[in-house]
């Protein structure tokens, strides 16, 4: 049966230790081989050297593409032969390998082309290929791909291609079809031309007792980018591209070039899901190819299809339960291999409980309205309301202020995503949850360095309880308050993505770490700051997953760009240390409290030197003495969250000590003693001295103008108030809501043409003047008059004007409508055109954080290759 | 990790935090934020306007025996000086009823137009004299010198001089209860009103007035009496604002041995307060009390002084508001309410009825202050000690005060036949250098 002449063709890129392998296989094969010709494309002299070793013909016909690549070694041949078997210089041939194949040719006629089994060359059990077909929409489809070989697809069959790597072609069908067309996207060559050859009448089949190990370094992009032509990802793209316009009828491909720019644009969203963020780029890039070489593509087209009828390709493609299969596939990777399961968990030792604690201290921020404590107001009554507030750059401050808007509104968004129509009740839940999400972040981070359940509950719950953390929450420091409960949960995002097995799960902490890292800049620029150098340090101590930590920076940016342009046109950077005008001011990081705790914990934590590894006593010693020495940047804002980041850094340090204890009274001594100390803690600095949170309606205005607003969003109300000198504010639609507050304006207080009219409006309402009123109403576009301060005397003379309309005393004052019909143009917020992409980017990063099948689950096989 | 690795960890660590430490003393300049300015606006204020209430009313007849009576009796005298421009109309010098002086003008002082009211009455029933400033109509204020119980009499004259109708919130403020009336008056329409059947004869009370709409002129007339001889009669207008700090200029012992002057303090507000009064004497001896004032209560403070003149100063933690009851013996018995005075920078001018009068200027700070006295005679500079007062004769129609600091006066008028005590009050509608912030 050894009639079959064939010569091997090796199209060979610079890769000579694989070349080696290969050589050396394709010499060892009982099939007689006629001549092998190899191709060196890269004119590399260590794989010349090499194939003259083993007698073979080489050529160097310089950087040719496969498809000439393997046309070349076709001319170079001495003799004529019947078949030629095209290797890859990573593909590994097992001996008996073009013996199957020749077999398989020799017993069908029809056959014109004939692939291998392709197993994986690094894990000869796998299958990496056993031929390829198109979805319906005309994208390459592996048929069976990552299973481990167990012989359960040993059978010869048909199929619509086959890959290049290992094929065995007839030389004749071979130049009827003109070979592999270079202008085709590298990994769709073997698919249109074994397509071609079905739609020529030929046969294409997979003789799966040829086993040809193939490294596959186009796949895993270890070739080139010149070789692909970009990533593999646009390699994909660009071989979808071109197969639907070879398949399609024609009016799909049209519509589909049409509306290429929508379907990429509609497929991030899912690509985020899939936590798959750099096929997007393959797919725009592959719309700008393609829209750049469509007559290439129609010519490729025209050619494809003078071969014949598409018809016996139909048959041959992916059927649904195969395309379904394949996804389901997708997800099943090997349990991860980090000791998560060794891991304690807070529910499973029913550490849980223990957040009671940290709810039972701050029972007084039991959320029953809108805390208005320390100057804090109200929030917008619904998230519409809140929502265009938020990453703005200007203020509704008179005319409108071009100020950003605080970073702290993130946070406002959040609270208004997680109660919509009462946001200010979404906001004191948040404050309320703040130590219970210190403790649930610090367990998180905890477990991830202990081991003993209750040494993490003793550390979460000296994290959320500690004197520092309580002190804020006493004094309602909410900014504070909410960024320290965000760093336990960074840090452990942090930890997380960086050991992430699979790309999918780095994606998906690294959505989660990026989410986390813009609500700390939010909250805190300056723990911003220390988090993001941790965050740069991580990466750059491991890169593998360092590209992918440092996209988490992207919301963080986004948060603060803003900000950071007010600060770069004034080159006042001391802005960017303050992220909300109710932000604390600062605070003595080394006071006498912080001087106990602190040190304290560090006489408890430096023993770890003795017992845990350097890396990480330098990493959390490393944490506290950077957080520690950052804490005196607050030129205008509170950086206590930094001193409790040491805090926590050394916490875990000193839960690492107590939990090497070996000797079980002293352990226990040391647990009785630190619970002691927490619970102190939590009754001194948690329940005494606490401010009244003082929570209100989340009205601020009369109902009158709040009802008024609803109908008409550019209503304004003047808000007297009778003083030494008299003040006017001049109030936008329903009223001052915190969103509408900007840190900013006490270091630059607004400055209007309005403020003129608004004084000299001010004036005649006190003075009982009508004359210049009405003109200067109506310019100003005032519908109401609110005098907030009692004062008959004013009250009297304001009365007294006939354009002012009694509307009642309410309990934010006495209250007047506006008589005049009020049609000037009216102030409004100035769209900015980046506001869009910052939401854009903290979407995207929502959609990564999402928990899907591709980064959560880790299920061991069901199908394929187990039974 | 071996030990001296291990060693060094740890010594790294604690240079590490040292350094923490010692970064702590680094500072930032931060520049200081700008304060917002406030924005001056001067307009057009409205037209000025005093108000004379006229003549006493007595209730009952002359005999008291006219049941339902209520008639003003004889003339008041009005005397006002104007200063640029010109009046409305020009008002009678002796009134049979309420009168209301008016003008316009951008710039509003008392140096524009103020006016004062004095009427010598001597009845069977009412004696003495009643002499009062000629304020402006207000929206709101109190009354605190009300008198009830036997031998007391108080009358409150209400007037609307507007060409709109108006309601008046009246509300007593007894010892123990509170209890409102609502008062309306016609355009113009003036009325006196007994208040025998509002106060329940309490020795102490206080009156709130509040307009609806436009502001009213109102006053509370006194009238005491012995048997069936009359010991006194007094007209006052509103009180001052309630404040942490009075001052009562021009107090003087004047019924030694006879009768004893009282401070009333009433607390409006809704917590206990505590006032210390302090009677500073000139050239005798002072006198400090401290007085516990009970929430919307009163409290009385009857010093045991020696004769001579006094500045009261009241200070407290919360607003009080505060009146001196000072008895008077001459030819004939009478009283005067001494209400505080108003602080007053820059110049002040009175009009002096035809009594002898004296003004007494109170410097309540800690510094010395010169007031310029101007009468008819010609000008003289007066120095007031810190934290005290100077009574200075006045002679003449009327009289003009300036200074840069801070200065309290009250006239005092004595005759023979009565004494009273004007307080001045600013005359200014808003209109000229209107401070706005505007936000």
């Amino acid at each position: 049966m050894a009639s079959l002449s064939v010569a091997a063709i090796v199209v060979s890129h610079a890769q000579a230790d694989l070349l080696a392998r290969s050589l050396e296989a394709i010499s060892q094969q009982n099939h007689p081989i006629q001549q092998v010709v190899v191709v060196e494309t890269a004119g590399d002299q260590t794989s010349i050297d090499l194939a003259l070793s083993y007698g073979f013909s080489v050529i160097e016909p310089g950087p040719l593409r496969l498809g000439s690549a393997i046309q070349a070694g076709i001319n170079s041949l001495s003799d004529t032969p019947g078949w030629i078997w095209v290797l890859h210089e990573d593909a590994i041939p097992e001996p008996d390998a073009l013996k199957y194949l020749s077999q398989a040719a020799e017993i069908s006629p029809s056959v014109a082309i004939i692939g291998p089994k392709l197993l994986e060359l690094d894990n000869s059990i796998q299958i990496q290929q056993l031929g390829l077909t198109i979805t319906p929409t005309g994208r390459p489809f592996l048929l069976v791909q990552r299973e481990y070989d167990q012989g359960q697809h040993d059978r010869a069959g048909d199929t619509m291609a086959v890959s290049t790597a290992g094929m065995l072609v007839s030389l004749g069908v071979w130049q009827q079809l003109g070979g592999l067309d270079d202008t085709t996207p590298v990994l769709a060559q073997d698919l249109e031309f074994c397509a071609k050859a079905r739609v020529a009448g030929y046969r294409v089949v997979v003789e799966a007792n040829a086993r040809v190990h193939h490294a596959g370094l186009s796949m895993q992009g270890k070739r080139p980018r010149s070789w692909l032509s970009g990533s593999f990802s646009q390699g994909i793209s660009r071989a979808h591209l071109h197969f639907a316009t070879l398949y399609l009828p024609t009016f799909l491909v049209f519509a589909i070039y049409l509306t290429l720019p929508l379907m990429v644009l509609l497929s991030i969203p899912g690509n985020l899901l899939q936590k798959r963020p750099g096929r997007s780029v393959a797919q725009f890039s592959g719309w700008i190819w393609a829209w750049f070489s469509v007559p290439t593509r129609l010519a490729a087209r025209k050619r494809f299809r003078s071969l014949g009828s598409l018809k016996p390709l139909k048959a041959l493609i992916a059927t649904r339960s195969q395309r379904s299969k394949r996804r389901r596939g997708k997800y099943e990777v090997e349990p991860e291999a980090s000791p998560e399961s060794l891991r304690p968990g807070m529910f499973r030792s029913n550490s849980a409980w223990f957040v009671l604690l940290p709810l039972i201290a701050s029972i007084q921020l039991f959320p029953t309205g809108a805390i208005t404590a320390n100057g804090i107001l109200p929030l917008g009554a619904n998230l519409e309301k809140l929502l265009p507030f938020v990453a703005s750059n200007s203020i509704p401050v008179l005319d409108s202020i071009s100020l950003p808007t605080d970073p702290f509104n993130w946070w406002l968004l959040l609270a208004a995503l997680i109660s919509p129509a009462e946001p200010s009740l979404g906001f004191a839940a948040l404050v309320f949850a703040a130590l219970s999400m210190a403790f649930f972040g610090a367990w998180q981070l905890g477990k991830l360095f202990i081991s003993k359940p209750w040494v993490i509950t003793l550390v979460a719950l000296g994290y959320s309880l500690s004197p520092q953390l309580l002190t804020l929450k006493s004094n309602i420091a909410v900014v504070e308050l909410l960024a320290a409960a965000t760093i336990p949960w960074t840090l452990f995002f942090l930890i997380r993505a960086l050991g992430a097995f699979n790309s999918a799960r780095a994606w998906r902490w690294a959505g989660l770490l990026g989410l986390a890292l813009a609500l700390l800049a939010a909250a805190s620029p300056i723990a911003f700051a220390l988090l993001g150098l941790t965050v740069l340090v991580a990466a750059l101590s491991k890169p593998k997953r360092g590209l992918i930590l440092l996209w988490s920076y992207l919301p963080a940016v986004a948060v603060l760009y803003p900000l950071a342009r007010f600060a770069l046109e004034t080159q006042n950077w001391t802005v960017l240390t303050q992220s909300g005008a109710i932000a604390f001011s600062p605070t003595e990081p080394f006071g006498l409290v912080n001087l106990i705790v602190l040190g304290v914990l560090l006489l408890l934590s430096l023993p770890t030197w003795f017992i845990a590894d350097a890396k990480v006593n330098f990493g959390l010693f490393g944490f506290a003495i950077a957080a520690l020495s950052l804490s005196v940047i607050q030129p205008i804002a509170s950086s206590a969250p930094l001193t409790l980041a040491a805090a926590l850094s050394l916490l875990i340090l000193a839960g690492l000590v107590i939990e090497s204890v070996r000797k079980r009274t002293i352990s226990s001594l040391v647990g009785i003693t630190v619970t002691a100390g927490v619970l102190y803690s939590g009754f001194t600095f948690g329940f005494v001295n606490q401010v009244n949170p003082e929570f209100k309606s989340s009205r601020v205005m009369p109902a009158l103008v709040v009802a008024a607003s609803e109908q008409d969003s550019n209503l304004r109300t003047l808000v007297i108030e009778v003083g030494d000198p008299l003040t006017a504010t001049y109030v936008w639609g329903s009223g001052q809501k915190l969103e509408m507050s900007s840190a900013l304006l006490e270091s630059y207080p607004a400055k209007s043409d309005i403020q003129i009219a608004l004084a000299e409006i001010a004036a005649n309402l006190v003075a009982g003047n009508q004359d210049k009123l009405v003109p200067l109403l109506s310019e100003t576009r005032v519908d109401f008059v609110l005098l907030a301060t009692p004062n008959p005397e004013v009250e009297v003379g304001i009365s007294s004007l006939d354009i002012l309309q009694p509307a009642g005393a309410t309990e934010y004052g006495v209250l007047w409508r506006v008589e005049s019909e009020n049609q000037s143009s009216v102030p409004h917020i100035k769209n900015d055109p980046i506001r869009p992409w910052q939401f854009g980017v903290v979407a995207a990063f929502a959609l990564l954080a999402l928990p899907t099948r591709a980064s959560i689950l880790g299920r061991r096989r069901k199908t394929g290759g187990v039974k | 990790m071996k030990l001296p690795g291990r060693i060094l960890g740890i010594a790294l660590t604690l240079a590490g935090l040292t350094g923490a430490w010692f970064l702590q003393g680094v500072s930032f300049e931060v520049a200081q934020s700008p304060k917002p300015e406030s924005i001056s606006v001067s307009t057009t204020a409205k037209p000025l306007q005093l108000y004379c209430q006229g003549p006493l009313a007595e209730l009952g007849g002359k005999d008291g025996t006219d049941l339902g009576s209520m008639a003003l009796i004889g003339k008041a005298d009005v005397r006002y000086r104007l200063g640029a421009g010109s009046l409305v109309s020009e008002p009678e010098s002796r009134v049979t009823e309420g009168v209301a002086i008016a003008m316009a003008s951008r710039e509003q002082t008392t140096a524009t137009l103020a006016a004062v009211q004095s009427q010598l009455i001597q009845r069977p029933r009412m004696a003495g004299l009643a002499a009062t400033n000629c304020g402006q109509p207000q929206a709101e204020g109190w009354l605190l010198n009300g008198m009830a119980g036997s031998g007391f009499e108080s009358i409150l004259h209400v007037a609307n001089p507007n060409p709109v109708e108006v309601q008046i919130e009246l509300v007593f403020h007894l010892a123990t209860a509170s209890n409102s009336q609502l008062v309306t008056l016609a355009p113009f329409e003036s009325r006196q009103l007994s208040l025998a059947s509002f106060v329940e004869a309490e020795a102490s009370f206080a009156i709130h007035f509040q307009s609806s709409g436009q502001k009213v002129s109102v006053a509370l007339q006194n009238r005491s009496s012995a048997g069936l001889s009359a010991t006194g009669v007094e007209l006052k207008g509103p009180t001052a604002k309630a404040s942490k700090s009075l001052a009562i200029p021009g107090f003087e012992i004047l019924a030694d041995g006879l009768a004893k002057p009282s401070l009333r303090i009433f607390n409006p507000g809704p917590a206990a307060a505590s006032a210390l009064v302090t009677f500073l004497g000139s050239g005798t001896n002072s006198d400090v009390v401290e007085i516990e004032v009970p929430a919307a209560g009163f409290a009385e403070v009857s010093p045991e002084l020696q004769v001579g003149d006094y500045l009261v100063l009241v200070e407290s933690d919360a607003e009080l508001m505060a009146e001196l009851y000072n008895p008077y013996v001459g030819k004939n018995f009478d009283f005067g309410w001494l209400t505080p005075a108003e602080a007053f920078t820059g110049e002040l001018t009175m009009v002096v009825p035809s009594f002898a009068a004296k003004i007494a200027i109170a410097n309540p700070s800690t510094a010395e202050l010169t007031v310029v006295l101007t009468l008819d005679a010609g000008s003289q500079a007066i120095r007031v000690p810190a934290r005290s007062q100077l009574q200075v004769p006045v002679i003449g129609k009327s009289l003009s005060l300036e200074s840069q600091g801070k200065y309290f006066v009250n006239l005092i008028l004595t005759d023979p036949k009565g004494y009273a005590v004007i307080t001045p009050r600013e005359n200014q509608n808003l209109g000229s250098n209107i401070q706005v912030l505007v936000r």
